[in-house]
């Protein structure tokens, strides 16, 4: 039987249209972005294509290092927070039975599906000085001002760990359901503790696809321009925001793209490192495009 | 296998639907162009109601599809990037001089508007647009204070100034417009200074300023009324408008031009150079140059007509109404942006700095 | 945002499940927990919406606001265009993706990662990205900013997810089919038509579902590529949102919940889409 390779003059014309498709409208634009992070803001036009490394030197000044600082530690709190209520519920998901998981993945899924502002506005629903908690613990008489919740550093972290949990206990499920159960099983039948079962037998064996998984969710929250809106009332610098900002109210397209680029180059990082690990996994049966 | 042939068809239906599809869209398009005439306008919300368009439509059988942006710059760089099918557009003053600059307008044959003439003696020649070559003068305003006089009492006759935000008495219910310019000329005129400023150390001294107050107050947002609705805002940066607007749902807010002076903005329309239905654009300016549709305008869109028989034709307590039309001292301390080039790089970088 | 599945999750359960205990009750309250988390901001939309007065809990309820707002023309609008923009990108997304999978399918095991990560990218890149780049692509090449831009846009990502789902569905039916065909020396266009279309109905399906479902509920990258003439009905939702909290709002909220939920329970019960609901916008 012939060994099957990929050969570039083997494949049908229908894997070229999709190519063609995918380079025209995925790479093309990416590529757009990169080409405009290098030119220069022109008074006369919007951009004039001279090559120039000074967007970039702009996006690494001091202040914009803090908007990164600042960005980082909001989306790392919140990918955090999704992690440690993530587990738990994919780990339940893990463990139920078929049954049970079939129906909590569909609970999970549901919320996420419906419409990402619909989200938004059932959080300020909820959560506004207006909101049903306010309304209620005002009529309980606990207080009598509302509790600020949104418009502050609080409520994007409440937006973000609202918005992106079920991608992060997605990928945990993946990981421990690869994972033997019954390994843990093993290990506390044979004496180990709770806490030395998980740190010693657990988390080895899942570490890798939830770090991922974090990377994956870390990077788009960086990205976010509704959430710090609405839900921050605008007061907290966050680099999404700045980045959107700069094509829409600052004239400023090679700045916001020498951001946008930035922020890509993470992603393709961790794109990387998801490939890396996929390879080591399937051991050294890598196969190149000849 | 005619379970194949059912799938062959199926799959080239489908591209056939795509084909025809697109191609029955296309030609919709065309075919509505020639139709009927049509006059695509775009516009900053608020400005005109449907039964003007209706009315308009009914005298010249020209149907207005009426799109909106959100911003002088999303305009801009719309246009820019070659969106073509505006025929009508609403830059404000200083998108005017920049579009006029760039030759994006084109020139006007004041031929076509023989109500032109209606227009006041001192917009005639504006900065942004001398002689009016390019653009026609619709409206003006300002950029102040919107205060809910039920929860922050004022001494009867008082005229408020920036202090109301800096130095809040309410802050937890203040907010700031979400707009660099226009949070920096605030602080700027409060300062004793003008929103054109360009002296480098009396900008970063606004941004100390402003940097202090950002915890305190409640937020930063274009779109005030919502909350101050709600009473979650009492004191508000907002366009007059907007203020006024929020004002006619109740009458405890007020609007106020700060006792230190203010942003004052202007809108005008201009035919872009790319616009198709050019003649349908000059029925519609010399439609709303007319004396009674510029005042019926003025008075449900609280602005301030630039239009001499359409303010004679307001009420009395439109007017009198000081923040609409204020005396001569206070016009005075009304101050236009101006372009400041490259110190933008700067106030751009300082607003971001503030949030941090 | 999009996201991706690390992996193939196994449609059943590891065989060495009977012997794990069940869950404790903190592992269950935790999760139970987060459910109502994730609901709470939702079933209380779908409650606002028939309250006489908007804010305040205890005023009552009433079915005047959705029924105004069925009678009005502030929802059809919106509503005609989102419809009409997920069949059209579903339709073309199909289309493609179909295309690709039955194009790349026979090598599929053989394919370089970088090709696969390529592919993948539009699913994985942020919206807000995602939504920018698009719009400078359609400004530099002079597209005329809406509905097409827009069906384009949609169609650009979804048909990245129909790929993955045709694959697997190729995989599916008999790994070496493709193959075999091929080594029995068929011509390409052969294998498509005579040997793979018929068992990839299923798979057609769920990708159009799910294309539209996407197409129907995104909002960021509309608001991008739309311009300034088109609406959608998220759209339509968020610029109310910007206004003020009204009844008119919380109405059209209702709407979209109703219809977006509707649109998962359906993929869900396609197994071919099943583990591809994980994406969200």
């Amino acid at each position: 039987m012939k060994k099957l390779v990929l050969r570039l003059r083997d494949l049908p014309p229908s894997a070229w249209i999709f190519f063609a498709w995918l380079v025209t409208l995925s790479v093309l634009p990416f590529l757009i972005i990169l080409a405009m992070s290098f030119a220069v803001r022109s008074e006369s036009g919007l951009i004039s294509w001279t090559f120039t490394l000074a967007n970039y030197e702009r996006a690494f000044h001091l202040v914009y290092l803090k908007v990164l600082a600042k960005t980082i530690f909001l989306s790392l709190g919140a990918t955090i927070t999704c992690l440690l209520v993530g587990f738990p519920v994919a780990y339940y998901l893990a463990r139920a039975t078929p049954e049970k998981r079939q129906m909590g993945l569909m609970l999970l899924f549901i919320p996420f599906w419906t419409n990402f502002i619909l989200r938004i506005y059932g959080i300020v629903s909820i959560f506004g000085n207006h909101g049903l908690l306010n309304q209620t613990i005002m009529r309980l008489g606990l207080t009598d001002s509302p509790i600020e919740i949104l418009y502050t550093r609080f409520g994007i972290y409440l937006g973000l760990v609202y918005n992106y949990l079920p991608f992060l206990v997605v990928p945990i499920f993946s990981a421990l359901e690869k994972f033997d159960l019954s390994l843990r099983e093993a290990a506390m039948d044979l004496g180990a503790n709770r806490w030395q079962t998980f740190t010693r037998v657990l988390l080895p064996n899942v570490r890798e696809g939830i770090a991922i998984g974090s990377l994956f969710v870390f990077i788009p929250m960086m990205g976010e321009y509704v959430i710090p809106d609405i839900l921050g009332g605008a007061k907290e610098v966050f680099l999404g925001r700045v980045m959107v900002e700069q094509f829409f109210t600052m004239q400023d397209w090679p700045f916001g793209s020498a951001l946008a680029s930035v922020l890509s180059m993470g992603l393709m990082i961790a794109v990387w490192v998801r490939m890396r690990f996929e390879q080591r996994k399937a051991g050294p049966t890598s196969h190149g495009l000849r | 296998m005619g379970d194949q042939r059912i799938l062959k068809v199926l799959l080239n239906g489908m591209l056939a639907i795509i084909l025809i599809g697109g191609a029955g869209f296309w030609f919709a398009r065309k075919s509505n162009d020639s139709a009927q005439p049509v006059l695509r306008i775009c516009a900053w919300s608020n400005y005109l109601p449907q039964n003007v368009l209706t009315q308009f439509q009914k005298q010249t059988g020209i149907r207005v599809e009426l799109s909106f942006v959100s911003s002088n710059e999303e305009l801009f760089a719309k246009l820019k990037a070659g969106a073509t099918g505006f025929d009508l557009i609403q830059p404000s003053d200083y998108m005017s001089r920049q579009m006029i600059r760039l030759g994006m307008l084109r020139e006007l044959d004041h031929g076509q508007l023989k109500n032109l003439g209606n227009l006041m003696e001192d917009v005639r020649s504006p900065a942004w647009d001398p002689g009016l070559k390019y653009t026609v003068p619709f409206s003006w305003g300002t950029t102040g204070l919107v205060i809910n006089t039920a929860k922050v009492p004022l001494s009867p006759g008082e005229i408020p100034g920036w202090g109301m935000l800096f130095e809040s008495p309410d802050p937890k219910r203040t907010s700031l417009l979400d707009d660099m310019r226009e949070v920096f000329s605030a602080m700027l005129i409060w300062k004793g200074s003008t929103p054109n400023e360009r002296n480098h150390q009396k900008l970063e001294e606004t941004l100390a300023g402003l940097r202090n107050i950002r915890e305190n107050i409640l937020m930063f947002t274009s779109e005030p009324r919502q909350y101050l609705a709600r009473s979650e805002l009492n004191i508000s940066h907002a366009y007059s408008m907007d203020a006024l607007q929020a004002a006619e749902m109740k009458p405890e807010f007020k609007y106020f031009i700060p006792r230190e002076g203010a942003v004052r903005w202007a809108d005008n329309f201009a035919i872009p150079t790319s616009a198709k239905h050019v003649a349908e654009a000059y029925r519609f300016l010399d439609f709303i140059l007319d004396a009674k549709v510029a005042s019926e305008l003025a008075l449900k869109g609280h602005f301030s007509t630039q239009n001499q028989p359409a303010w004679d034709l307001l009420p009395e307590a439109e007017k009198n109404n000081p923040v609409l039309y204020p005396d001569q001292a206070t016009k005075a301390r009304l101050y236009y942006l101006e372009d400041l080039g490259d110190l933008l790089v700067l106030m751009n970088r300082m607003w971001a700095e503030l949030k941090i | 945002m999009a996201f991706a599945k690390t992996t193939t999750p196994r449609s059943t359960p590891p065989e060495s499940a009977a012997v794990v205990r069940p869950n404790n009750i903190f592992i269950t309250t935790m999760f139970w927990a987060t459910m109502g988390f994730l609901y709470l901001p939702l079933a209380y939309l779908v409650v606002q919406a028939f309250l006489t007065d908007p804010g305040n809990i205890a005023s009552g309820f009433t079915m005047e606001w959705v029924l105004a707002l069925l009678h009005g023309d502030s929802l059809w609008e919106p509503l005609m265009n989102s419809l009409i923009i997920g069949v059209a990108s579903a339709t073309i997304a199909t289309f493609i993706g179909t295309l690709g999978a039955v194009g790349f399918g026979p090598f599929s095991t053989v394919l370089p990662p970088s090709l696969t990560a390529l592919i993948m990218l539009p699913i994985l890149i942020p919206e807000v990205i995602t939504g920018l780049s698009l719009l400078l692509f359609f400004l530099l090449f002079r597209f005329e900013l809406g509905a097409t831009t827009v069906v384009l846009a949609h169609a650009s990502f979804s048909a990245s997810f129909v790929y993955f789902i045709m694959i697997e569905q190729l995989r599916k039916l008999d790994p070496n089919l493709g193959e075999a065909a091929y080594d029995l020396g068929a011509e390409p266009g052969q294998i498509f038509w005579k040997v793979i279309l018929p068992n990839i109905v299923p798979g057609l399906i769920a990708g159009w579902l799910l294309s539209f479902t996407i197409s129907f509920d995104d909002f960021l990258i509309s608001f991008f590529t739309s311009g300034a003439g088109l609406i959608t009905l998220p759209l339509k939702i968020y610029s109310l949102m910007r206004i003020g909290f009204s009844p008119e709002l919380n109405a059209m909220s209702l709407v979209m919940i109703c219809l977006s939920t509707g649109l998962v329970m359906v993929l869900w019960s396609k197994e071919q889409s099943r583990k591809w609901v994980i994406s969200g916008s």
